[in-house]
């Protein structure tokens, strides 16, 4: 609009324009804020009425079992995830190298770890023992071993959680991981070259450290899904949460209770872990503009965590 | 100039002080020909400007010369040493990536879209090569560092991401990120495609400089007054053949061929 337009208007439209506007009215607001109240009572009516004795929640939630349990949780999820991340990024090197022997291994390997699921993997390892009695490394040509122990002893709750999580997980790895490769641009790879650097030197230096930017979201999305993840190892007895919480309420039988201070406890190790995501993503996003959706520092990061409770988001 | 093959011999590549030459080049892309036979050579402190139509195998060829682009059959001497081969015994071995690296650290290379490394500052990018490749003391590479990036009139510039410089500075970066490695020769592939017209002069400024400085150069490019004002030699590359050759005079004001009459036409 320039000036030549507003002296266009016509005196009869300019004293019709004096008139008041009424502005829209957002009636769906608040609209909206009474359906949530309503369902916030609604739940809360049936906690308060259901027959939840919740005294035991505080005891069950900082009893000896259960903060065991949250730290082999933890313990789990991490070896798992570390070891899946080293995994993954060899698979996804093989997968985009030129050696068409290492990328169909690589597919293969992909395709087999997604298609069994981590609950059926942690089953098979764990009863390793039914089909295999000992598990040796032959040294060729001798009758000596470089390694060899009675498979029960190899394969404890423990080993089979690690394995059959991390290698379920590894499959997944290995697809961000190449996605953050194929996603650096391949200028970047012929000036690498172009300087002199070795393959080795070029990946280091270049592409792994662009390739992050796009790796670290989704990972920690899956490191937050392996914390919750590492419930399936109750199944093969492993303490963690799930599983102490199973055995702190197996005495009174108040398996709600347990289940509640469990889940309080889930709720505490994503909350960090997501917290945790907001500092690496701004570690890796140096010379990046595109800063949104990232954080600074671990409060923010942990408040936006919380953010989807608006008492706590201010 | 036809595409009758050159052989490889030895008399050509030991003249007295040839930096490249490249020699019987031919490089398909599938069934693709691009590279038909290219020779040409070019001598200490010589600059050598590439013109010709897109598609003619400019950049093929200047990528072969680093061997970013291994060629089908042909060879380029860069210093008296062939690129991405070791004489054994009576055989040529073509060499491992690794060792391919060697070969390329006395060649510089700049190229149209700068890909400067975004997670560096320019004085990072310009002393990666020195620090990671030449394994030179961090403190010793920003020195000198600090000091080309003066040269090329970014002082003061040294924290700064390539995002938060314009297509001239990053060319000017990128030029620095090459010649910090002290090379041999330097390659320009279209340096100033890429850039907005006024950004243009301050990057042929800066290879000007350095062709005064005595630098050997190959400049593929569009420039032609660059060529005529700074090149000592233009080949004209067109169906993947140097169609013409000889001094910028020659070849921009009396060009022989038709295609070369045709694309100065177009171009002046």
């Amino acid at each position: 609009m320039t000036a030549d337009d507003s002296r266009a208007v016509t005196p009869d439209r300019r004293s019709l324009q004096e008139l008041p506007v009424r502005r829209l009215v957002h009636w769906e607001r608040p609209a909206l804020a009474v359906v949530v109240v309503l369902v916030i009572l609604g739940v809360v009516d049936l906690m308060a009425h259901a027959d939840i004795n919740y005294s035991f929640v505080p005891s069950f939630f900082t009893s000896g079992v259960m903060l065991g349990g949250a730290l082999r949780t933890v313990e789990l999820a991490l070896v798992a995830q570390a070891t899946a991340a080293v995994l993954g990024g060899i698979v996804a090197a093989m997968r985009v190298s030129r050696n068409p022997v290492a990328s169909s291994v690589a597919a293969f390997y992909t395709w087999i770890f997604r298609s069994i699921p981590a609950l059926v993997q942690l089953l098979l390892w764990f009863n390793l023992a039914l089909v295999v009695k000992t598990l040796e490394i032959p040294i060729p040509f001798t009758h000596l071993f470089l390694f060899q122990e009675d498979t029960n002893k190899v394969i404890t709750t423990f080993t089979a959680a690690w394995i059959g999580l991390a290698l379920n997980e590894s499959a997944y790895m290995s697809e961000i991981i190449r996605a953050g490769l194929i996603g650096v641009d391949p200028g970047q790879r012929e000036a690498a070259h172009a300087l002199g650097m070795t393959p080795g030197q070029t990946a280091r230096r270049v592409i792994f450290p662009q390739a992050l930017r796009t790796i670290v979201p989704p990972t920690s999305n899956d490191f937050i899904n392996m914390i919750k993840e590492t419930s399936l190892a109750s199944v093969i007895s492993y303490v963690e949460l799930t599983e102490a919480a199973s055995n702190v309420s197996s005495a009174n039988l108040q398996i709600i209770p347990a289940l509640f201070a469990a889940s309080v406890w889930y709720i505490i190790l994503v909350t960090i872990a997501t917290g945790l995501q907001r500092i690496v993503e701004q570690k890796v996003g140096r010379g990046a503009g595109d800063q949104r959706g990232s954080q600074k520092g671990f409060l923010t990061g942990l408040r936006s965590a919380l953010s989807p409770l608006p008492v706590l988001s201010r | 100039m036809t595409a009758a093959a050159r052989p490889v011999d030895d008399t050509e590549r030991s003249v007295s002080d040839a930096v490249v030459v490249v020699s019987d080049l031919w490089k398909s892309f599938g069934d693709q020909p691009v590279l038909r036979g290219v020779n040409f050579t070019v001598s200490k402190g010589e600059v050598l400007c590439v013109l010709g139509p897109s598609g003619g195998g400019k950049s093929t060829m200047l990528r072969c010369v680093n061997w970013l682009e291994t060629a089908d059959r042909g060879a380029v001497w860069v210093a008296d040493q062939r690129m991405g081969f070791e004489l054994k015994g009576n055989h040529w071995k073509e060499l491992p990536q690794r060792r391919l690296a060697e070969h390329r650290r006395r060649i510089g290379m700049v190229f149209q879209r700068f890909n400067l490394f975004p997670h560096r500052t320019a004085l990072e990018n310009a002393i990666e090569g020195l620090v990671t490749v030449q394994g030179m003391p961090r403190r010793q590479a920003e020195e000198r560092g600090r000091e080309l990036l003066a040269r090329v009139g970014l002082s003061g510039r040294e924290g700064a991401y390539p995002r938060e410089l314009s297509g001239g500075q990053q060319q000017r970066v990128a030029i620095v990120r090459a010649i910090a490695m002290d090379p041999a020769v330097m390659l320009f592939d279209e340096p100033t495609s890429a850039l907005d017209p006024e950004l243009v002069g301050e990057v042929l400024q800066v290879m000007e400089d350095l062709a005064e400085g005595g630098m050997t150069m190959i400049v593929v490019t569009h420039e032609v007054s660059f060529a005529r004002d700074v090149a000592d030699k233009v080949i004209f590359m067109d169906g993947g053949l140097v169609v013409e050759e000889g001094p910028p005079d020659q070849v921009l004001r009396n060009p022989t061929h038709e295609r070369t009459k045709g694309f100065l036409a177009r171009l002046l």
